[in-house]
């Protein structure tokens, strides 16, 4: 009886680390078919561009997992980290001697400020997540053009202490792929080995059993958007030091699908409940990987939404077959006599 | 010695209907104390109010002589009132190990899950619930899902347990080792809340028993002071009859026929028949394939070989099978019997659709005039047809759960425990339905755990073992013994 539980038990194990690895497999597959169609994707230089994007859409995927696992969404995103990069590049440009740690406080603040608005929406008026965050992503864009003024911000007017951050330091890496890499093992530790991660499944897994055991679905809901916006806020920071140009009209749009798209391949449940930091950087990178490739194999942006569009959801079909050969699987038979 | 628990005066009102009328009631250290009732009665919503999920509207409580301001689930933690819910609580998405130590509010430091591994294999080993702990909850059966409830009681520091109907889907041999951890906890001083429905549980657990009867406690008494007949009374203001079925007499038609029904893992080399006018009751350990069988029956469960014909119709899928007259009312009926964010009446006339509606549109006063025959012929109580379904109670959403397959033309019903967490008096009222039905000549398989139940509603007993059909007895020869052992597969002397 007990060997066949444990049988049980590790197939289900084994599909869930089989689907990671899985991704994995489609993230080489994929940039091999890139650098066959146009050799150039393997160059150093194009190979460097990726690990910045995918730098920067790592830092709001993490965020979007949290919420995504507590059973919301944040659509405001791309608006968020937009208006904390203008905010942050327009300090930046009036107050050039302002050291570059305040700029990172000034942009986590704006995102974090935003994002718990977002969370009072949700949480304290009730407004469903996917209304509320897309009211707030059409009024943080409008927010961007009115502190602006409608006037972008120049690569000359940015600090060099910020455009530093995508440069090759002195340790051989960018900065933005470090922050990449901190917010990523933050996000691991979080969900892996704390208790307050593990609650955030819980709350995600079953809201009614987490109230009924004293724990309040509420709070955490409200604290990962503020987590999330803190996180766009940073990201925001990170868009700055990466296209040194702030325009009003174009920062940080679109952001959302990319980011909701690398979540969702990563195999985190969008009905809330589970996902891991693991799966979700495949993701990030699967995506990053499609933004860059189908640019330089010369296909036009039009069609790289639909590219983006496609992959959700055939990533939310598979995650579902994938789920339901799981529960097939894993699922027990109740002990006899033996106990 | 201080009362552990005390509840002076308490009320509560849902809307409008009282649901609490100044109940006074109070369990001492080392008492277990049976809450007793028919559902809506009033007892869960007593005992929520005592471990906070709700505030009194007049009195209060009292743990261990403090007043308490119960404004939160974890203040009644914290006081040392533990709850153990009907229906169990649980995460699907964590593990057995998780879901335990969830609400852990001790010392964080040094503590790690990996730490208290071994006190909690020890807890479950007690409750010989042989799960293994990194298993998904979503992976668990009922049974030890309610086991694991209770696992993570028994880890706090306790005061007051309340456990609400902790038996319902456990098997005899369970329920016997849950006994036992209640005995011991009794033994340590715990004052034990204990809400059920099976009497001779009841009477064999508890010290004192205090009946709740519309939201009035009606009185207190000692366990051996009275009698399962004098409780029965006290519970529904009436006396309660536990009939055996008349004999059965064919009708020469078969309703269902099953040859060599096999589903992977589940069950094999099934085949079975029930006539019409027949109830054939199904008997066996819990995971011994029966609620398996009556799925695949139905058409919901994937079948691997073999094949079904309800009144000479071979059957393929679901569709075919409620066309052909089929109904299932499952085991777990908040998550398959009913749609709890829809009203009665959607509920009611869910699968007679097709006939109530005139081109695909539907007609409400032909749905309400059905609705409301239904509701009034199985005497479900609510205050209004508009009640979102999961605001009734157990009893009432399992006459709910009936009532959406009667309201459509029946031939053949699969039930699977028609009356677990129904209260006496609703579960007669059931066991007359499914008699009735059989009188008009629909066919009935049922499932039971309910040993009385299995003993006395249907014609004929098949028992399963590990997902075959060990045996088959007329109702007048089986015994509670004979149909144990055949379940269990200890040899007959």
């Amino acid at each position: 009886m007990r060997a066949s539980m444990r049988e049980g038990r590790s197939l289900a194990r084994n599909l869930a680390r089989f689907r990671d690895v899985g991704i994995g497999g489609i993230v080489v597959a994929v940039a091999i078919a890139f650098g066959a169609v146009n050799p150039l994707f393997f160059r150093p230089e194009n190979l460097f561009a990726i690990l910045l994007a995918v730098g920067i859409i790592v830092v709001l995927a993490v965020g979007q997992m949290l919420v995504i696992i507590s059973r919301q969404i944040d659509l405001s995103i791309g608006s968020t980290l937009g208006v904390a990069a203008m905010v942050t590049a327009m300090v930046g440009r009036d107050f050039p001697d302002v050291p570059t740690i305040v700029l990172v406080a000034v942009a986590v603040g704006v995102g974090a400020l935003l994002g718990a608005f977002n969370g009072f929406l949700v949480v304290g008026a009730k407004i469903p997540a996917i209304i509320a965050t897309l009211g707030t992503l059409a009024i943080y864009r409008g927010l961007v053009f009115i502190v602006s003024n409608n006037i972008q911000v120049n690569p000359s007017e940015v600090p060099s202490g910020v455009t530093a951050l995508a440069r090759v330091s002195s340790v051989g890496i960018p900065p933005i792929v470090l922050i990449g890499v901190g917010v990523v093992l933050a996000g691991w530790y979080f969900t892996r080995k704390t208790m307050t991660g593990l609650r955030l499944y819980a709350v995600g897994s079953n809201p009614e059993a987490a109230t009924a055991r004293g724990l309040s679905p509420l709070k955490f809901q409200f604290w990962v958007f503020v987590v999330m916006g803190a996180l766009a806020g940073l990201g925001g920071l990170l868009y700055i030091a990466r296209y040194s140009t702030v325009n009003p009209a174009d920062v940080g749009s679109g952001f959302e699908l990319q980011v909701i798209s690398a979540v969702v391949i990563g195999g985190t449940n969008i009905f809330g409940g589970s996902g891991s930091v693991v799966g979700v950087l495949m993701g990030v990178f699967l995506v990053g990987i499609l933004a860059n490739g189908l640019t330089v194999i010369g296909v036009s942006g039009f069609w790289q939404s639909a590219a983006y569009g496609a992959i959700i959801i055939i990533a939310v079909v598979v995650d579902t077959l994938v789920r339901r050969q799981m529960s097939s699987g894993g699922r027990k038979e109740k002990g006899e006599l033996d106990g | 010695m201080t009362v552990s628990l005390r509840c002076e005066g308490v009320s509560k009102w849902f809307g409008e209907s009282k649901v609490l009328d100044s109940v006074d009631f109070s369990v001492e250290p080392g008492e277990i104390h049976a809450l007793l009732g028919e559902n809506g009665a009033g007892k869960s919503t007593l005992m929520k109010i005592c471990s906070g999920l709700y505030r009194p509207d007049r009195g209060f409580v009292e743990v261990e002589g403090q007043k308490q301001a119960f404004g939160s689930v974890m203040d009644a933690q914290a006081s040392g009132v533990a709850l153990i819910h009907q229906e169990p609580r649980l995460f699907p998405d964590l593990n057995v190990m998780e879901n335990i130590w969830i609400d852990f509010r001790g010392k964080s430091r040094g503590f790690s899950l990996k730490s208290v591994e071994k006190q909690t294999q020890d807890y479950l080993d007690e409750l010989g619930c042989g799960v293994n702990l990194r298993e998904r909850m979503a992976d668990i059966s009922v049974a030890d899902q309610q086991l694991i409830d209770v696992a993570s009681a028994l880890r706090k520091d306790l005061k007051v347990l309340i456990v609400d109907e902790p038996t319902a889907s456990l098997t005899p041999l369970e329920v016997d080792r849950l006994f036992a951890v209640l005995r011991r906890l009794k033994k340590q001083g715990v004052a034990i809340v204990f809400i059920g429905h099976r009497l001779s549980e009841i009477l064999e657990i508890s010290d004192r028993m205090t009946v709740l009867r519309d939201g009035q406690v009606v009185g207190s008494i000692r366990a051996d002071q009275t009698t399962e007949d004098e409780l029965a009374s006290m519970m529904v203001g009436r006396n309660i009859d536990v009939a055996d079925s008349e004999p059965y007499v064919s009708r020469g038609s078969k309703v269902l026929e099953v040859h060599n029904l096999s589903a992977t893992g589940k069950f094999r080399d099934v085949s079975l028949e029930v006539g019409s006018g027949e109830i054939v009751g199904v008997g066996g350990l819990v995971g011994s394939g029966r609620s398996e069988l009556l799925e695949a029956i139905f058409g919901v469960r994937k079948k691997s070989s073999g094949a079904v014909f309800i009144n000479g119709v071979r059957i393929g899928n679901v569709l075919g099978s409620i066309k052909a007259g089929s109904g299932l009312v499952p085991e777990d009926r908040g998550r398959n019997g009913l749609v709890l964010k829809a009203t009665l009446v959607e509920n009611i006339i869910l699968p007679s659709l097709r006939t109530l509606s005139l081109f695909g549109v539907r007609r409400r006063k032909r749905e309400l005039a059905l609705a409301e025959k239904m509701i009034s012929e199985l005497r479900v109580r609510t205050s209004s047809f508009g009640l979102e379904a999961g605001a009734l109670s157990g009893g009432n959403q399992q006459k709910l759960s009936l009532a959406k397959w009667l309201a459509h033309d029946l031939n053949l019903l699969l039930i699977d425990e028609p009356t677990r967490g129904v209260d006496i008096g609703s579960k007669s009222e059931i066991h007359t339905l499914i008699r009735k039905l059989a009188a008009r000549g629909v066919g009935v398989l049922v499932v039971s755990s309910d040993m009385r139940e299995l003993l006395s509603l249907p014609h004929r007993i098949l028992v399963m073992r590990e997902g075959e059909l060990v045996g088959s007895l007329p109702a007048s020869e089986a015994t509670e013994e004979t149909v144990i052992k055949l379940a269990s597969g200890v040899k007959v002397a």
